[in-house]
C-alpha cells in the first residue's frame, strides 16, 4: 500500500454487509496520527467523525475479552491492542458467519441459534 | 415462533425464564435454573463468555479464611468465621448494608466457590487484602470464570442469544413477563416473552469517561427496572479504583500502577511534590482505603494541584532500580513483566526507576442498584436481580474480592428462586400497546433524521458525570449536573437521531438506547448524592466532610413515579450489629 504523509494514517477496511446484502467493498480512511493510540483508538475516531456506519466491536479494550479480533494485513489481531503506527488493511477473521464489517458471530451452536432467529 | 404482538416487533421468542447478562451471575442463575429442570434463554448484548466485567478481573474472590484452610487447602488463618467475614464487610460498607444479606453471603461463600473449583477453576493464590481481618482471597485470573461458567452451560445445553440488547422489561398487570430488545447481529425487533426475568447486567461505569470496566457497562438493567417501576437503593456509592493510567488513549483505564502501587511501596504525589495522603491518612499513608486514596487524589486535582492530564503522581523512584526490575519477576502471574491483559505496560508508561506515572481514580464497580431481598426479588413479581448492579450487601463501599463472590452467591439464589416462581406462575400476556410503546420508542433515533445524535449526547452525559458528580461531590456542582439532566432527558433523549440508518450492528442506535439507560443512572446518581448530606463510604460531599452515623444510617431508595424520580429514605438493617451514634471525621472506620 502507498505511504501516507506523516500527520496521518491510511486505514483500508473491508465493509460488508453480509444481511443487508450490500456488495463486499474497502473503504479508506484517513486519520490524525496519534501517539499511544491503538486500532480501536482509529475505530472509535472513524465511528465517530468520518464514517457513523462502521461496524466493530469493543468490550474490555485490554486484549482480555478475546472479542475484538481481526485481520490487520493478514494476520489475526486484537483491534484494541494493536498498534496504530503504519498504515494498514483490516478485514473480519475468517471462518465465522459474518454479522456485518468487523463483527462476526464467532461458534457453531451460536450460529444455529442466529439461524434459527433469522428463519433460515 | 412468528406472530409478533405489535406490528413493529419482527419476531417473538418464549422461555419459561430469562437470563439478561451471561457472565458472573448470569451464567450461574442459569446453571441452577438448568439443574432444576427450568427451560432456561440466556441473553447478552455483546458474546457470551466474552462480554462484562468478569473476565476483566484480575483477581481476588473472597470466602472466609477458616474455610480456605479447610476446603481449599491453603494456608489461611481458622480462627476466621462466616461472621467475622460478615462484620468486615459492614466496617466497610459502614453500616448501611442489608445485614440479613450480608449474614446469608457470608455463610454461602464458601460452598458456592468451592462449585467453581468443583468444575475446575484455576486458583493461582491466596491473597490478604486490607479490610479483611484474615487473609480471604483466593487469587484466580479473571478469564478463568467465563472458562469454567460457559463450558457448565453448554453442558446442560443452555440456550443463548448474544447481541441481543434488552431495553426495556415488560409488565402486564403488576408482573414482569419478559423484555423487548434488539438484536444487534440481524436489526430485529424482539419481544422475548417469560414467566420471569432475572437482571445480571452488571454496573453502570461507562457514565463516566475514565473508567476500569468494558464500554458496554451502561447501567442498562438498573435503568429498565427503574422504568419498569422496581425500587433502587445506594446509587450515590459509585466505587473508584485509584492509580489507574489516564493517559495515553490506548490504556486509559488501566489499572496496572494501581497493582504495583499495591504490591511495592508507593508515593502518590501532587504537582508540588507533596505526599498529601499524609493530610486524610497519615499512618497509613498510600496504604490506605481504595476509596479515600480515589478522594485524596480528587481532592487534589479540584484544588488546582494535580498533573497535566488531570490526575496526580505515583511515584517509585525513592525505591532502587534492580528492587523495582525484580519486581517484575514475582507479581501475581497475569501482571508478571509488566504485563496488563494484551499490553506490555513498558510501551505506554514512562520507566519508573527514573519518573512518576500519571494515574487518576477511574469508575470501576457499582455498590448499589436494583434492592433484592435475600431471595432476590424486586418489588415487581417475577422480576429478580442477582450480582453487580443490585443493593444489598456492600452497603457505602465493597470489601476487596467479593464483587466476585457476589455473582456466585446470588447468582445461584436468583436462579433457585425464580425457578421455584415460574413452576407457580405465569406471567400474563401483556398488552399490545405496552409492546408498541416500547418498540417505538426504540425505533424512534432510526427514524428521526434530525436530532442530536447519539455520540454528541454521550460526550454530553459523560461531561456532566466527570465535571459535576465526580469523586468528591458538592452540592452546587450537584445541582448544575440535575438542571442539564433534565432537558437531557426531556429533549434529548426522545429527539436523538442516528446518522446511519443501517439495521444491523448499528453502533448509533446501540449509542442511543444505551444513553437512555445512562441519563436514567446519572439521575439517580446525582440526586442520592445530593440528598445525602454527610461522607461516607465511596461518597465523599466536600460540603459535609463528616460521617454521621446519628442521622445518616440510611438508605436513599429511589423510584419512579408517574415519570418522575421519587427518593425516600429507609432506616438501614441493623438485624445483627449496630455501629455507635456518633458523627465522626470522614474515613474512620472501626
Ligand atoms: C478491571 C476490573 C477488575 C476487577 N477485579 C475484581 C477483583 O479482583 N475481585 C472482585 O471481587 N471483583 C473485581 N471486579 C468486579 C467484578 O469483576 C464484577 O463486579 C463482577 O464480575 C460483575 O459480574 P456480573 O455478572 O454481575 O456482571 P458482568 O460480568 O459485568 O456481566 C454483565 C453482562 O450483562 C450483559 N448486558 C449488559 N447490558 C445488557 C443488555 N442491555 N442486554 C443484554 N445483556 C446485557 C453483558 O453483555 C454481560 O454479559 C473487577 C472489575 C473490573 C472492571
Ligand atoms: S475489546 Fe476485549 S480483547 Fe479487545
Amino acid at each position: 500500500m502507498e505511504k501516507t504523509g506523516k500527520d496521518s494514517i491510511r486505514l483500508r477496511i473491508k465493509r460488508d454487509g453480509s444481511l443487508s446484502e450490500e456488495a463486499a467493498r474497502f473503504d479508506e480512511y484517513e486519520v490524525p496520527r496519534q501517539e499511544g493510540w491503538t486500532i480501536m483508538n482509529a475505530l472509535n475516531y472513524i465511528h465517530e467523525h468520518l464514517d457513523p456506519s462502521i461496524a466493530y466491536y469493543s468490550s474490555c479494550r485490554i486484549g482480555k475479552c478475546d472479542a475484538c479480533d481481526v485481520l490487520i494485513d493478514g494476520a489475526v489481531e486484537l483491534t484494541c491492542i494493536a498498534k496504530f503506527e503504519r498504515d494498514v488493511t483490516i478485514e473480519p477473521v475468517e471462518g465465522s458467519v459474518l454479522i456485518r464489517d468487523l463483527v462476526v458471530d464467532t461458534s457453531r451452536p451460536k450460529r444455529r441459534k442466529m439461524g434459527k432467529l433469522l428463519g433460515s | 415462533m412468528a406472530n409478533p404482538s405489535s406490528s413493529l416487533v419482527d419476531r417473538v421468542v418464549e422461555t419459561d425464564l430469562l437470563i439478561i447478562g451471561s457472565e458472573g451471575a448470569g451464567a450461574r442463575a442459569a446453571i441452577e435454573a438448568a439443574d432444576r429442570g427450568i427451560t432456561v434463554l440466556v441473553v447478552t448484548k455483546g458474546y457470551a463468555g466474552k462480554s462484562g466485567a468478569t473476565l476483566t478481573a484480575g483477581a481476588d474472590i473472597d470466602v472466609d479464611s477458616r474455610s480456605l484452610v479447610e476446603l481449599f487447602d491453603l494456608p489461611g488463618d481458622v480462627r476466621d468465621t462466616p461472621e467475622t467475614f460478615m462484620e468486615d464487610m459492614l466496617v466497610e460498607g459502614e453500616y448501611i448494608n442489608d445485614q440479613r444479606l450480608v449474614a446469608i453471603h457470608a455463610e454461602e461463600a464458601s460452598a458456592r466457590v468451592k462449585d467453581l473449583v468443583d468444575w475446575g477453576l484455576k486458583v493461582d493464590e491466596m491473597h490478604h487484602a486490607p479490610g479483611h481481618r484474615y487473609p480471604r482471597g483466593l487469587w484466580v485470573e479473571g478469564t478463568e470464570f467465563p472458562r469454567v461458567l460457559v463450558a457448565q452451560m453448554k453442558k446442560r445445553k443452555i440456550d443463548f442469544l448474544e447481541h441481543f440488547m434488552m431495553t426495556d422489561v415488560v409488565v402486564s398487570d403488576g408482573q414482569a413477563a419478559g423484555v423487548v430488545g434488539v438484536c444487534l447481529a440481524t436489526g430485529e425487533v424482539l419481544f422475548i416473552r417469560a414467566n420471569a426475568v432475572i437482571l445480571c447486567t452488571g454496573g453502570a461505569m461507562r457514565v463516566y469517561s475514565l473508567i476500569t470496566a468494558p464500554d458496554e457497562i451502561t447501567g442498562d438493567g438498573m435503568a429498565a427496572a427503574y422504568r419498569a417501576g422496581a425500587e433502587l437503593q445506594d446509587m450515590e456509592f459509585a466505587m473508584f479504583l485509584p492509580y489507574c493510567m489516564i493517559h495515553p488513549a490506548a490504556v486509559t483505564g488501566n489499572y496496572f500502577p494501581y497493582m504495583m502501587s499495591y504490591m511495592l511501596d508507593s508515593h502518590a504525589l501532587n504537582r508540588q511534590g507533596q505526599r498529601y495522603m499524609a493530610k486524610w491518612d497519615p499512618e497509613r499513608m498510600e496504604e490506605s482505603t481504595r476509596d479515600i486514596n480515589c478522594i485524596a487524589a480528587a481532592a487534589e486535582v479540584t484544588e488546582g494541584r494535580g498533573s497535566p492530564h488531570g490526575g496526580t503522581y505515583l511515584s517509585f523512584k525513592h525505591l532502587p532500580d534492580n528492587l523495582i526490575d525484580f519486581s517484575s519477576k514475582w507479581f501475581p502471574p497475569c501482571n508478571a513483566d509488566w504485563k496488563e491483559g494484551g499490553f506490555d505496560m513498558r510501551d505506554y508508561m514512562p520507566d519508573p526507576t527514573k519518573e512518576a506515572i500519571e494515574t487518576g481514580p477511574c469508575a470501576h464497580f457499582w455498590n448499589g442498584g436494583i434492592r433484592i431481598n435475600e431471595r432476590c426479588e424486586t418489588n415487581i413479581p417475577g422480576l429478580y436481580a442477582a450480582g453487580e448492579g443490585t443493593a444489598s450487601i456492600h452497603g457505602a463501599n465493597r470489601i476487596s474480592g467479593n464483587a466476585l463472590t457476589m455473582t456466585q452467591v446470588w447468582g445461584p439464589r436468583a436462579g433457585r428462586f425464580a425457578s421455584e416462581y415460574v413452576s407457580k406462575n405465569k406471567a400474563p400476556e401483556p398488552g399490545k400497546d405496552e409492546i408498541e410503546r416500547l418498540a417505538e420508542k426504540m425505533l424512534g433515533p432510526l427514524e428521526r433524521s434530525d436530532g442530536p445524535t447519539p455520540v454528541e449526547l454521550r460526550k454530553e452525559i459523560q461531561h456532566q458525570a466527570d465535571g459535576n458528580v465526580w469523586v468528591v461531590r458538592k452540592g452546587e456542582l450537584l445541582e448544575n449536573a440535575l438542571e442539564r439532566i433534565g432537558p437531557m432527558r426531556g429533549e434529548d433523549i426522545p429527539n436523538q437521531a442516528t446518522r446511519t440508518k443501517e439495521r444491523v450492528y448499528n453502533r448509533d442506535w446501540m449509542m442511543a438506547l444505551e444513553n437512555e439507560n445512562m441519563v436514567d443512572i446519572l439521575e439517580m446518581l446525582a440526586r442520592a448524592s445530593l440528598m445525602r448530606t454527610e461522607s461516607r463510604g465511596s461518597l465523599y460531599r466536600y460540603d459535609f466532610p463528616q460521617k454521621d452515623n446519628v442521622d445518616w444510617l440510611k438508605n436513599i431508595r429511589l423510584r419512579n413515579v408517574d415519570g418522575e424520580m421519587t427518593a425516600t429514605l429507609f432506616d438501614a438493617d441493623l438485624a445483627h450489629r449496630t455501629p455507635e451514634k456518633e458523627i465522626v471525621a470522614y474515613g474512620r472506620k472501626r
